[in-house]
């Protein structure tokens, strides 16, 4: 029997009147990276923001490593080891990355959470061995992220899941808006995440993208989960017929 | 066709009713008179006149509002709530002139169409030749300036050079203007009677810390300053930064207008010495008492001087009293 | 570090320098600029400015606007001082009228994170409301102040200064440390730079920007105390447009109107700046109708200055990285 990382039941989701997500049933195995593909509208975003905890669902439920689970807000999916990567990466463009790395996470050198002394040491050179990890180099860890282009930026935003010790990655749209060498990089870094035996749920436009790095591609349209194959037994062509 | 019709005759019969209702009022003597400000509802000075005014209205038995201004100074916002007023159809109106052309067409209107129009506080510079008003009751604010300067420089050293600092509260405003304006007069007069006189105009603002800070920093930066005149009364607030400078009690004299404890205070230490009360309690209570007389028995409205009281540190006992009373 | 470089990453480093510039300039202009007994006067209101640009300072940090500051300057003394009247002891006095100001904060933080309506209109509507309860509270009279009330620890004199700017210096060094050593700084930053991600990150925003709320206002009531004990007097009018001098403050300081940047000693810098510019013109004896207008160029220059310098440095550092 293979180890299940997650698994939703029956989720269903209304927005008013608007059923965005219709009574969906996934397993995702540990360690295998899910592509997400879709047209707008057709559930993806929903489903995701149910994992992270921005959205909770209608009805249904999520098992997390078989037991069940209540996300009720992004730190619930935190503490769960459930890190989201942004299509705008969620950093604050003035901020160090060392500052980033550790957003609403702080180290401190004492004090409770909410009113600590920040350990900046210790922020800025675990921030740098963090995006040393996954392949970046950058001269300090006190730049703005302002100065950073936006494949670096994700590069930070995965060392910073990566530190907090994910054990699911949700990436939304992680390629667009780059240069063609930073989509690369990026691509690069899934495929580092699934050696290092971390499950990746990747949503992309770009089905050239999803096709590349992926073990197992699901289609949506109009909330319903409409097909699920492996991603060797497809190609982009069938993608495009999948959903639309 | 038919429901318009029904919904006008409706309608006519409301309006109908309404003026009933409004003519058998008129014939209890239920007046409604109006008094209109350019000021804030934060200026204390017009919670005064408000005193007078409810006094007044309480002693007549008449229905009186007072229209304070929504931002302070607004004239456009001052003349639209004069416009709404008439339009209104009142039975008497009060109102501030600080612009002296603004108002004379809505107040001739008034005048015109049977609603008395007075003006109290603050009048039109030309008087009666300026606007339509039937009368003025307030302080003449140029003569007053003239007062306060020729009162604070009386017992002044007359061999001696003297440097006057005048502080114009707020450029522009007619108020403000006249009392400074009044003031520089008497000075000028002085200077040609061969006193070895001079003065220079700062705009001092209207708050108490501001305008203490900038006399202070006035005085310190010209050290032959020996008199300070105020167009208002926040001047008082240039007591305390006076003695930080080392400046002993006479040793410069201020004076102004209008009465707050900080001012009755600062005599009391010696920093002020002379204030002329414009009485705004009577600046309320006249106008609504004349309108009263001129709906009622038809008899005309006459100018009153309310302001030609000099205030000398001398006085602050007796006055005190009233002040806390909120009459003065 | 490079000069540029100290430029770029601190935004109150450009109103530093201006400020020295100024000093220098004013100095030249007026013999009596420079003196004690002129720093003696324009020292004193600078507690009063200072706090309240701070704590708009911080706020505008958290990407919000407070316009009520002005009228709560007024507010809170007021209270205390009606309070003192009917016999209250000083320090709880004090406390009654700083909870007027956090009723205002939370009134403001309501409208603003729970309606969703701009906090510059939800502000500048408490703005009026605090003015009229304030008249309202004092039955449109101004209260006799208190005659005899210790308070050498607030306002006494130490030569050249007063207590009142060793207030300022304890608060402006803790909400300092604050800002740029505690998590909770962090999250200031974090939630005025990039309230998405600040929220997506798990910090709880709405939280953050009601306690810089609170901050604000409190510290606009504490520093309307510290003016009211000052001159010894309380009028219901005390501090009208004062919130535009704090707004001006806090942006020739180097915070940003649209949030994320700004720091505690820009905003002392601020109100350095905007009362020795009040000064020089007075000094200078500039006529009395061109004295708004004197101000205003000054304040329109300090903050062009303050941008330009920021730009030029970001310049320099782009040329830089280029060359790399």
């Amino acid at each position: 029997m293979t180890d299940i990382h997650l698994s939703v039941k029956g989720l269903d989701k209304w927005y008013g009147s608007v059923h965005a997500l219709r009574n969906l049933d996934l397993d995702i195995p540990r360690g295998q990276v899910v592509g997400l593909i879709g047209d707008n509208g057709a559930g993806k975003s929903t489903f995701i923001q149910i994992l992270s905890g921005v959205h909770r669902q209608t009805n249904g439920e999520v098992f997390f490593e078989g037991t069940p689970v209540d996300i009720r807000s992004p730190r619930d999916a935190m503490n769960l080891g459930i890190e989201t990567i942004y299509q705008y990466t969620a950093m604050v463009p003035e901020m160090s990355i060392a500052r980033n790395v550790f957003i609403g996470r702080e180290k401190r050198k004492f004090g409770p959470r909410g009113f600590g002394v920040l350990d900046e040491k210790a922020m800025a050179s675990q921030a740098l061995r963090a995006i040393e990890d996954v392949g970046l180099h950058l001269r300090s860890a006190e730049t703005p992220v302002k100065d950073l282009s936006g494949g670096q930026r994700q590069g930070v935003a995965i060392a910073r899941a990566m530190h907090f010790r994910a054990s699911m990655l949700i990436l939304d749209e992680p390629t667009n808006h780059l240069a063609v060498k930073e989509i690369g990089k990026v691509l690069d870094y899934v495929r580092q995440l699934r050696d290092q035996g971390i499950t990746v749920i990747f949503i992309s436009h770009n089905l050239h993208h999803v096709h590349e790095v992926t073990d197992r591609v699901v289609a949506f349209s109009r909330g319903s989960k409409v097909a699920d194959v492996k991603a060797k037994d497809t190609d982009v062509k069938q993608m495009i017929d999948l959903i639309t | 066709m038919k429901n318009l019709t029904k919904n006008l005759g409706l309608c006519l019969t409301l309006v109908a009713g309404l003026s009933a209702a409004n003519a058998a009022m008129a014939q209890e003597d239920n007046y409604r008179f109006t008094i209109l400000t350019q000021t804030g509802v934060d200026n204390t000075f017009w919670q005064t006149i408000k005193r007078g005014m409810d006094d007044a209205c309480a002693d007549y038995k008449v229905d009186c509002q007072l229209l304070f201004n929504q931002e302070n100074g607004n004239l456009q916002q001052h003349l639209q709530n004069l416009e709404t007023t008439i339009a209104q159809g009142v039975d008497g109106i009060g109102t501030v002139i600080v612009e002296d052309n603004l108002y004379d067409e809505a107040i001739a209107r008034a005048v015109d169409s049977g609603i008395p129009v007075v003006t109290l506080n603050v009048d039109d510079t030309q008087g009666a030749d300026g606007n339509a008003r039937l009368a003025f009751i307030g302080q003449d604010l140029f003569q007053a300036g003239y007062e306060v300067a020729k009162g604070l420089l009386v017992d002044m050293d007359k061999t001696q050079p003297q440097h006057v600092l005048l502080g114009l509260a707020r450029p522009g405003e007619s108020w403000a203007e006249d009392r400074i304006g009044g003031a520089r007069k008497y000075l000028d007069e002085a200077a040609a009677d061969g006193w070895n006189l001079t003065h220079e105009t700062i705009d001092s603002a209207n708050d108490l810390s501001i305008t203490g800070q900038r006399i202070c920093q006035y005085v310190q930066g010209n050290d032959k300053t020996t008199a300070v005149i105020g167009a208002g009364f926040w001047f008082a607030g240039a007591g305390e930064c006076l003695r930080d400078l080392g400046i002993e009690k006479d040793q410069i004299r201020m004076g102004g207008f209008d009465l707050v404890p900080i001012l009755l205070d600062e005599m009391n230490k010696g920093y002020v010495h002379l204030t002329v009360d414009q009485q705004p309690y009577l600046q309320g209570y006249l106008p609504i008492q004349q309108l009263y007389m001129i709906k009622k028995y038809g008899l005309s409205a006459y100018d009153a001087n309310t302001g030609k009281a000099l205030i000398r540190p001398d006085d602050v006992a007796s006055v005190e009293k009233y002040v806390g009373m909120g009459v003065r | 570090m490079r000069f540029s470089e100290i430029l770029r990453s601190k935004p109150e480093a450009s109103a530093f320098l201006m400020l020295a510039v100024m000093t220098l300039l004013f100095t030249f202009l007026s013999p009596a600029f420079l003196t004690y007994n002129n720093f003696q006067i324009v020292l004193q209101p600078i507690p009063e400015i200072a706090l309240v640009a701070i704590g708009v300072t911080i706020l505008m940090i958290s990407g919000e606007f407070d316009l009520s500051v002005g009228s709560v300057f007024a507010l809170s003394p007021m209270i205390m001082v009606l309070a003192l009247g009917a016999g209250m002891p000083l320090v709880l006095a004090m406390l009654l009228g700083l909870c007027a100001a956090i009723a205002v904060a939370l009134i403001n933080a309501a409208i603003t994170l729970r309606l969703g309506l701009p906090s510059f209109i939800a502000t500048l509507g408490t703005l009026f409301m605090a003015r009229s309860i304030a008249i309202v509270a004092a039955g449109g009279f101004p209260p006799a102040f208190p005659r005899d009330l210790d308070l050498w620890w607030i306002v006494g004199k130490v030569d050249l200064l007063r207590v009142s700017v060793f207030w300022l210096l304890a608060i402006g060094i803790l909400l300092g440390i604050v800002l740029r050593k505690f998590d909770f700084g962090s999250w200031i930053f974090a939630t005025g730079g990039n309230r998405q991600a600040a929220r997506d990150m798990g910090i709880n925003t709405a939280r953050v920007k009601t306690i810089c709320f609170i901050l604000c206002s409190s510290l606009a009531g504490f520093a309307g105390m510290i003016q009211t004990f000052r001159i010894k007097a309380m009028v219901p009018t005390m501090g009208t447009g004062f919130e535009l001098t704090a707004i001006a403050a806090a942006v020739i300081g180097g915070a940003a109107l649209t949030g994320g940047i700004g720091s505690v000693t820009g905003a002392v810098i601020g109100a350095l700046l905007i009362a020795f510019i009040e000064n020089i013109i007075i000094l200078m004896r500039i006529d009395a109708n061109w004295f708004r207008f004197a101000v205003g160029a000054m304040i329109v220059i300090a903050v062009a200055i303050n941008k330009l310098t920021r730009d030029w440095a970001g310049i320099s550092k782009q040329v830089e990285d280029d060359n790399d």
